[in-house]
C-alpha cells in the first residue's frame, strides 16, 4: 500500500475517534471538526514519521489539543471564515441529553477535561495518560479526581446526565 | 452504577451529536496540508505573508545597530570596584553568578505544558547568542529544560543563560548580543517562490517592565523536518551588571500562541533575587514591536499614477499600524496579527473575494493586524503584470451581490445562519485611482450569530489593494475609513 493509501485507511479508521475525543475536549463540534482536520493534515505532511510512530492516533489527538489550546488563546480570526461558512451544517446542538454533559465538560479545566476524557473516553491508563499528557502520575490522578468532583457536582446541578443517575 | 461508569457512559453517548457532523475525508485533509504547506514555513503569498509582512515591517530599524562608538570601555575589575564609594548602582559588586541565578523548571510559563526536565544538551538555535570572550565578559551559565511533547513536531526547549559583565559594559554587552541575532538573521523576505530564506526574521521588540531593559526576538530556522521550521524566541534583559537570555525552541509549522513573556521575566527576576537580591519586575510584562521610522521619499499618496506605467511594489507596501489606526470599531487599538487563524481562501471568499492567490498577480502580500476585542483588518498588496489586467480584476467586483450569489457564499451560510444583508458602496478616489467597496452584514443566531465583513478593492495603474474588515459588529463608517485609506494605500505600496 502507498503512502496515500495507508494515510486514507488511517484517516478512515481514527478520524470519528479523534473527532469524538476532541469534542469532548473542545465542548463544541465545530471546533473539534476544525481541530481533528488540521491535525490529520498535518500528520500527513509528516506521514513517513507518524506512520512509525508508537500510536499514530495518540500523534494526531495531541496535535488536535495542541492547535485547539492554542486557538483559544489567540481567539482571532474566526468571523471571516465563519461567515464563509456560516453556521457548520453539521453543527448542531448537542442532543438534550448532551447539553448538560457539555456545558459541565466547559466548567472544569482544560488539563482536567482532557484528562478525563483520555482516560473515561479513550480508555488511556494513567500512566498512558501521564505519557501522552506529559505530566507525572500523580498530576495526572489529581486532575482526574479534582475533574470527576466537579463534574460530579456541575451535573448534580444542572440537568442531569441520562435520567440523573450521577451520584 | 458508579459514577466513573456513568461518566464513562456519558461521555461515549456524546457520539451520538457527531452522526450529522461530516468530517471531509482524507483527500481534504492531504489538500490542506498541501495549502498549508504553501502558506507557511514554505510560504508563498498569502498565508505565511503575513508573518513575513509582520517582520519587514519591523525588520528595517532595529536591524541597523546603533553607531558603533568604539569597544565597551574597559572598567575596572569587580574586586578593585569594591573600592569604590558607594552609589545608587549596586551596593554590592557581585562578583560571579550563583547557581540559583538560573531559572528553574516552575519558571517556564506554559500554560499547557508542565514538568519540564533539565537536560544537558547543547543543541542550541543557529543564531543563539552563545557567545563570549569579549570585552566586558566575565562569565556565562546556564541551564536547559525539555518538554518531550512541548513541540507539535518534537520537543520543545527552554533554555537561560546568565552572563555576569564588567561593571560599566553591561549595555554594550547587550547591544552586541542583539546585533549578533540581527546580524544572524538577516531574511525578513523570501524568495521568488516564496520561500522563506533561513534564518527568517519574524519581529523583533522590546520586553517591558522587567530589567533595566529587554528586548525579544521571534525567528525561525531550517529544521530536518521537511514541511516545518525551528521556531525561536530569544529574550535578553539587562540588570545592573547581568544579563539574562532566555530562549524557547521547538520545530513546528506555526507559532504555538504569541511569544512567552512571562518566563524571560520570570527568569529575569530569579537572576536579579539571587545577584542583587532584589526584584528587576516592575509590572506585568509587555511586548512593544520595534517598528521602523516612515518611509521617506515614497510618492505622494495623494498623487495618482500613470496608467502606462508598470509600477514595482515597495518594499515595505504596507499601511503603517497608526495609519491603521482609529478603525473606527469598539475597539480600534489593532495590532499586526502574524498568525492570523483562518485558512485565508475561507476568509477570502468570506468577503466574495477570489483568493488574492489565484488571481493573475505578478506579487500579492498581505499583512493582518487584529484587535483584542474580535476583530480583524487586512490589507493586500497585487501587483498586476499591467493596468487592464488590474482593472480586469476590479471590474469582478462591480456587482457585488451577483458575485456573492455566483460564488454560493449565500448557500453556504446555512438554514440557521439567518439573512444576509450585502450593501455596494460607493467609494470615490481622485487621482486616477479606481475603488469598490462593500459591506456584509450576517444576522444569524445561533452559533454564527451577528457579523459584519467589510471589504473594498482599488487600482492605480497596475497595482491592486484589497481592505477587509471582520467583526461581530461593524465599525463607525466603512465606506469612509476605506475611503481614506485606500489612497494612503496605492501610494504606501509602490516605490
Amino acid at each position: 500500500m502507498d503512502d496515500i493509501g495507508e494515510f486514507d485507511a488511517f484517516y478512515n479508521a481514527t478520524n470519528r475517534r479523534v473527532l469524538h475525543q476532541m469534542y469532548a475536549m473542545t465542548s463544541n463540534l465545530a471546533d473539534a471538526q476544525e481541530c481533528t482536520q488540521e491535525a490529520f493534515a498535518r500528520a500527513w505532511q509528516r506521514w513517513k514519521q507518524v506512520k512509525e510512530a508508537d500510536s499514530p492516533e495518540a500523534w494526531v489527538r495531541t496535535v488536535a489539543w495542541r492547535i485547539a489550546a492554542s486557538r483559544w488563546r489567540k481567539a482571532k480570526n474566526g468571523v471571516a471564515a465563519m461567515a464563509r461558512f456560516g453556521r457548520p451544517d453539521n453543527a448542531d446542538p448537542p442532543s438534550p441529553d448532551h447539553v448538560a454533559l457539555v456545558a459541565a465538560l466547559r466548567e472544569i479545566s482544560e488539563e482536567q477535561r482532557r484528562a478525563i476524557v483520555l482516560h473515561h473516553l479513550a480508555g488511556l491508563s494513567v500512566d498512558e495518560v501521564a505519557r501522552e499528557v506529559g505530566s507525572p502520575v500523580g498530576t495526572i490522578k489529581a486532575r482526574l479526581s479534582r475533574g470527576r468532583a466537579a463534574l460530579a457536582q456541575l451535573l448534580e446541578d444542572e440537568t442531569p446526565v441520562k435520567g440523573g443517575e450521577l451520584s | 452504577m458508579s459514577f466513573d461508569d456513568e461518566l464513562q457512559r456519558s461521555l461515549q453517548g456524546l457520539d451520538a451529536d457527531l452522526y450529522a457532523a461530516k468530517m471531509p475525508g482524507p483527500a481534504a485533509a492531504r489538500k490542506r496540508a498541501a495549502q498549508r504547506t504553501r502558506n507557511k514555513v514554505m510560504g508563498t503569498v498569502l498565508g505565511g505573508v503575513a508573518a513575513v509582512a509582520a517582520g519587514a515591517v519591523i525588520v528595517l530599524q532595529p536591524f541597523m545597530p546603533a553607531a558603533n562608538e568604539g569597544p565597551p570601555a574597559i572598567t575596572p575589575t569587580p574586586t578593585e570596584t569594591e573600592t569604590q564609594e558607594p552609589t545608587n548602582e549596586p551596593t554590592e559588586i557581585v562578583s560571579d553568578i550563583p547557581d540559583a541565578a538560573l531559572m528553574i523548571a516552575g519558571d517556564i510559563s506554559d500554560e499547557n505544558l508542565s514538568d519540564w526536565q533539565e537536560t544537558d544538551t547543547e543543541n542550541r538555535p543557529g543564531c543563539h547568542p552563545s557567545i563570549g570572550n569579549f570585552d566586558g565578559f566575565v562569565e556565562r551559565k546556564q541551564a536547559t529544560y525539555r518538554h518531550p511533547v512541548g513541540g507539535v513536531d518534537g520537543d520543545a526547549y527552554y533554555s537561560h543563560d546568565v552572563i555576569l559583565t564588567e561593571p560599566d559594559s553591561t549595555e554594550d554587552v547587550f547591544a552586541l548580543l542583539k546585533d549578533f541575532v540581527i546580524e544572524c538573521v538577516p531574511n525578513s523576505e523570501r524568495d521568488a517562490d516564496g520561500n522563506a530564506i533561513m534564518p527568517f526574521f519574524q519581529s523583533g521588540g522590546f520586553l517591558t517592565n522587567v530589567g533595566d531593559g529587554g528586548y525579544l526576538f521571534d525567528y525561525m530556522e531550517a529544521s530536518d523536518e521537511e514541511f516545518s521550521a525551528t521556531l525561536v524566541d530569544v529574550s535578553l534583559v539587562r540588570k545592573d551588571t547581568a544579563i539574562s537570555i532566555v530562549s524557547r525552541w521547538y520545530v513546528g509549522q506555526d507559532e504555538i500562541g504569541g511569544p512567552d513573556l512571562q518566563t524571560p521575566a520570570n527568569a529575569a527576576d530569579r537572576m536579579c533575587q539571587a545577584m542583587f537580591d532584589e526584584s528587576c519586575v516592575t509590572g506585568t510584562p509587555g511586548y512593544e514591536p520595534e517598528v521602523r521610522d516612515e518611509p521617506t521619499g515614497d510618492p505622494d499618496p495623494t498623487s495618482g499614477g500613470n496608467e502606462d506605467d508598470v509600477l514595482e511594489l515597495a518594499a515595505e507596501p504596507f499601511l503603517t499600524e497608526d495609519q491603521i489606526n482609529p478603525v473606527g470599531y469598539v475597539d480600534s487599538n489593532f495590532a499586526e496579527n502574524p498568525n492570523p487563524a483562518a485558512d485565508t481562501s475561507d476568509m477570502a471568499a468570506g468577503f466574495c473575494l477570489d483568493d488574492p492567490r489565484g488571481v493573475r498577480a505578478d506579487d500579492v502580500r498581505a499583512l493582518y493586524w487584529a484587535s483584542d476585542v474580535e476583530g480583524d483588518v487586512s490589507e493586500t498588496v497585487l501587483q498586476f503584470p499591467d493596468a487592464g489586467s488590474a482593472a480586469e480584476w476590479l471590474d469582478d467586483y462591480t456587482n457585488i451581490v451577483d458575485r456573492c450569489a455566483a460564488m454560493g457564499v449565500e448557500i453556504v451560510t446555512g438554514d440557521n445562519a439567518g439573512p444576509r444583508e450585502i450593501n455596494q458602496l460607493t467609494i470615490d478616489l481622485d487621482n486616477g485611482s479606481d475603488a469598490l467597496g462593500w459591506e456584509i452584514f450576517g444576522h444569524g443566531g445561533g452559533e454564527t450569530g451577528t457579523y459584519f465583513l467589510g471589504a473594498a478593492v482599488a487600482t492605480r495603474g497596475n497595482i491592486g489593494i484589497i481592505m477587509t474588515f471582520s467583526a461581530i459588529s461593524p465599525p463607525d463608517d466603512w465606506a469612509a475609513y476605506a475611503t481614506e485609506k485606500l489612497p494612503l494605500a496605492l501610494g504606501q505600496a509602490t516605490e
